[in-house]
């Protein structure tokens, strides 16, 4: 992993020097680009890639120290092991098609269109996003067992409950994706085709769809790599039959310490994952171009065109995304199946639990604050690595240099959770690093898993600037930070925003790792509602489901804040 | 024109950095200072500025999540010995016993609590715990295959029922392990994978030390053809598919914790709604160690020594509702009277487990998931 993490890298900045040696100006270019290329490589090796290789490592040494690659032969010629890449592949790809299918209606809907309610709605959206995997599971299966609200449908522990959790999870990426550079296409080539007599939908498919392609293809990565590595909600949706890869990883860390068992696999999942962003690369490359983005939003109010999409968007959002919610805040206001307020008021009661000494409001507190750390962290290293992989290239080494780059860093996603959580338990315990029990260890992992997703959210939008404004403001005798203040520092601050909400709110989710991690004085929201949920006292169920409903309105107010505060800059650029 | 506006929008960026950072080193710095009280132990920064802290009288005792410690005990112990002690939760049981063995030669701590026998013979021979000499409360609870560890409490892993939901259909419940394949429970019972639940792992332990190495999986496919359910964790099983658990769900019958009845006391204190088999239970106890790697085990000896007094046994008692280790403390009323301990419980030797888990645990995933 370390060696895959960093020699591509090499020949990059190598290549780029010997190109560009030439001139001085040219050379201090690089010198500036430089830090902006170090920073996010310092940052993603020590607190990614030489953690998860050294854990990875240890299971290919055997006791006597010696190199062992035998378990590769035990665990291919499991039968198992096949079923499972195939289930992990299978399920990803559905569930990425069914999120796109839904998706892109829904940012026409919520992006496009003007309506009362709409940043609410787009707030709601993103909810499902940050809650705990085991209460969403729990609420889930709420739904479908005999006896909840949805039990004709007899899809406990089948296929299709863990399909429709990860398109609930990940609805919202695409939405906010695409939504995000949809809201800023140049309606008037649209205007153009309709003017010549096209239909509104082959307006769309000829001209709209296309433009939004690179968008559509960076968020059906992102949500396919959030399927692929899911494993809370498999665990508790799939039963014991379903498993992913990821999943299988968990287990054999956690439950087997089968550590070179686990190590293949990880090699395998980082061998599909990278496959993937490859297949994604290309079809996003393909469609690639720059686009005439405006950095005003361009809307129109909710129309009868608009009808279909609106239709389909109120039935997931109504459907899909509110049943488990509803169950969830139904619960939250019963104990022992009485109506109460005890699991509200429970939340403010340091004391509630003998195993938990501090409140879950306290908790909140807690995630509040990480969160803001590992967004900081994760917004500045994921923009330095938007900006240096959308940077124009003129050869096509350095491009693929880039594409490399663009690459290496969406590998945190398609590392197991448990394998960071445990990696930084064996390599960041001794000087220089000895970040035992240090306050910035949960946001430091959090921010590794944010990362790759606010370069995902940050780099279509500078991808789509036309490089024809950067020369025009260079021709006019602006600098190269100037230009990139003035020309992508605008759209940088509107895709800032919306990374910023969803890097807030990965951290917000994240357990995986942070259950390793966190302190016992200073719990975050979702491991404290683990540990409650795991008691059977009632108080303790109760206000395990409160404190959800808690994270869910958390994460919804930063959401509307994030969609408030955004800069608004119509008729700017009049 | 354009300039002034690309520099509004060029402040407005800064203005957002500046509100991040300062966000940052606000909460940096609260962080830092709560900090020094929980990491005393670990950090040189902290011990430095500790008034009194000296280089010996700190340790972390790590533990799985559903347990710490009251802060008065702690206190008290301070008082008393002059040992600060911070306890680190770190995940549930099995991950607890993993964390152990893989930063065995970096170890988070001074000494560990709450590794049960279900879990113990990862640590078998491995070199995480030291043979500290500490006496053992009840050497017939000796059995978690690795010398230095102490036994603290116990409980019962058993089949839990729905009281009630028997009543109401006018039916016996079951007694016994081969009971639960008749067709009257079909479909009644939810069980844990062993694979990735502690009282899961029991079951299956107490399933087979009940009908030995050759009869045990064809007890699993009675049960599965029966209409066995299972679940993940503890956790969804109670929440969903219990009858008695918080969701009401549809199955009467759950593997479960022995004390577990003692949560469901009615209002009057007289009763209690659910009930367990004891003659489906296996013994569940918890240990304490010193870490090898521990530069103060002395003081974790101390702290483990403290955790065997009859008052501190009490109060574990209370807090975990398991039994004390010590034959002279006492448990909780309520415990005693709605959770006791089964008088027929299976137990398997860690050194036993140790050889067999993984085969175990595979077998089972073939017999039971296919």
């Amino acid at each position: 992993m370390s060696a895959a993490a960093q020699d591509p890298v090499v020949p990059a900045v190598g290549g780029v020097t010997s190109r560009v040696a030439v001139g001085t100006r040219a050379g201090l270019r690089l010198l500036a680009w430089a830090p902006a290329v170090l920073v996010p490589l310092v940052f993603l090796g020590f607190f990614f890639a030489w953690p998860a290789a050294t854990l990875v490592a240890r299971g290919f040494v055997g006791e006597d120290g010696a190199l062992d690659t035998g378990a590769f032969h035990e665990v291919f010629t499991r039968a198992r092991t096949w079923r499972i890449i195939g289930l992990t592949l299978g399920m990803a790809a559905a569930a990425t098609t069914v999120s796109v299918l839904l998706g892109v209606p829904g940012a026409h809907v919520l992006y496009r269109c003007r309506f009362p309610g709409r940043s609410v709605a787009r707030a709601a959206v993103a909810v499902p996003f940050v809650l705990p995997t085991v209460v969403v599971g729990v609420a889930f299966r709420s739904l479908l067992v005999p006896g909840g609200w949805l039990e004709d449908l007899h899809l406990d522990g089948t296929v299709w409950a863990v399909l429709a959790a990860m398109v609930f999870f990940n609805y919202s990426l695409v939405v906010r994706g695409v939504g995000s550079v949809w809201s800023r296409l140049d309606p008037r080539m649209v205007q153009a085709a309709r003017a010549l007599g096209a239909t509104p939908t082959r307006a769309f498919l000829t001209v709209t769809l296309p433009a939004l392609l690179p968008a559509i293809a960076s968020a059906a990565s992102v949500v396919f790599l959030f399927c692929a590595t899911a494993f809370g909600i498999v665990l508790i949706l799939g039963g014991v039959e379903l498993a992913t890869i990821e999943s299988e990883i968990y287990l054999l860390t956690t439950a087997y310490l089968d550590l070179r068992g686990a190590a293949v696999l990880s090699v395998v999942q980082v061998l599909v994952i990278a496959a993937a962003l490859w297949a994604a690369g290309q079809a996003r490359r393909r469609s690639e171009r720059a686009l005439a983005l405006r950095s005003d939003a361009v809307e129109h109010p909710l129309g009868a065109a608009d009808a279909p999409a609106a239709a389909l968007t109120a039935l997931v959002v109504f459907g899909l995304l509110a049943a488990p919610l509803a169950q969830l805040l139904w619960r939250s206001f019963h104990r022992k199946g009485q109506f109460t307020l005890a699991n509200w008021a429970g939340l403010a009661d340091a004391h509630l639990s003998r195993a938990i000494r501090v409140s879950a409001l306290e908790a909140a507190w807690n995630s509040m604050v990480v969160a803001t750390q590992a967004a900081a962290i994760a917004l500045i290293v994921g923009t330095l690595v938007a900006l240096v992989v959308t940077r124009p290239t003129r050869t096509p080494r350095a491009r693929r240099a880039l594409a490399v780059l663009d690459s290496v860093f969406m590998l945190p996603l398609g590392v197991s959770a448990v394998t960071v959580g445990f990696g930084f338990l064996i390599t960041l315990n001794a000087p220089p690093l000895d970040m035992r029990g240090s306050a910035l260890l949960v946001p430091v992992a959090q921010a590794v898993v944010a990362v790759p997703l606010v370069v995902r959210m940050v780099a279509p939008v500078l991808r789509a600037i036309d490089p024809r404004q950067r020369e025009a403001a260079a021709t006019l005798g602006a600098g190269p930070l100037r230009v990139i203040a003035t020309i992508d520092g605008a759209h940088l601050v509107r895709a800032g925003a919306v990374a910023i909400g969803f890097a807030f709110a990965t951290s917000l989710g994240e357990f995986g790792a942070t259950s390793f991690l966190s302190r016992p004085d200073a719990p975050t929201l979702p491991v404290m509602i683990y540990r409650l949920v795991s008691r059977p006292d009632a108080a303790e169920q109760g206000v395990a489901v409160a404190a959800s409903v808690l994270l869910a309105l958390i994460a919804a107010t930063l959401m509307v804040l994030v969609e408030k505060g955004r800069p608004s800059t119509a008729g700017e650029f009049q | 024109m354009t300039t002034t506006l690309s520099l509004a929008r060029l402040g407005a960026l800064a203005a957002t950095s500046a509100l991040m950072l300062g966000l940052v080193a606000c909460s940096g710095g609260a962080s830092t200072q709560s900090g020094h009280s929980a990491t005393a132990g670990q950090s040189g920064d902290a011990m430095a500025s500790g008034a009194s802290a000296g280089a010996d009288s700190a340790i972390t005792v790590l533990s799985h999540d559903s347990f710490e410690f009251p802060q008065e005990l702690l206190d008290r112990f301070q008082k008393d010995t002059g040992i600060k002690v911070t306890i680190q939760a770190v995940g549930d049981g099995g991950t607890l016993a993993n964390q152990l063995v893989l930063t065995k030669d970096a170890p988070q701590g001074d000494a560990v609590y709450g590794v049960d026998n279900t879990v113990s013979y990862r640590l078998a021979g491995k070199g995480v715990i030291k043979d500290a000499g500490i006496t053992s409360p009840d050497k017939a609870l000796d059995f978690a295959g690795e010398p230095g560890l102490v036994p603290i409490n116990q409980g019962d892993v058993c089949v839990n029922f729905d009281k009630k939901w028997f009543t109401d259909k006018k039916l016996t419940p079951p007694a016994t392990l081969e009971d639960l394949t008749k067709a009257e429970y079909k479909d009644l019972l939810v069980a844990m994978n062993p694979a990735t639940s502690t009282p899961g792992m029991a079951f299956m332990l107490a399933t087979i030390n009940h009908f030995g190495e050759d009869g045990w999986t064809g007890y699993w496919k009675s049960l599965k053809d029966n209409g066995l359910k299972v679940s993940e964790g503890w956790s969804d099983a109670f929440n969903v598919d219990y009858s008695a658990g918080e969701g009401k769900g549809p199955r009467p019958m759950m593997v479960s914790y022995g004390s577990s009845p003692a949560y469901s006391v009615t209002e009057d204190g007289k009763d209690t709604t659910t009930a367990s088999l004891p003659a489906t239970c296996y013994r569940q106890v918890e240990y304490a160690g010193v870490l090898e790697g521990s530069e103060n085990a002395d003081a974790a000896k101390k702290f483990i020594e403290f955790l065997l007094t009859p008052e501190v046994q009490a109060t574990i008692s209370e807090i975990t509702y398991t039994f004390p280790a010590n034959p002279g403390a006492k448990a909780p009323q309520t415990l005693t009277t709605f959770g006791p301990l089964s008088d027929q419980p299976v137990i398997i030797p860690a050194d036993k487990v140790a050889s067999n888990a993984e085969q175990w645990l595979k077998t089972w995933q073939s017999t039971v998931i296919g």
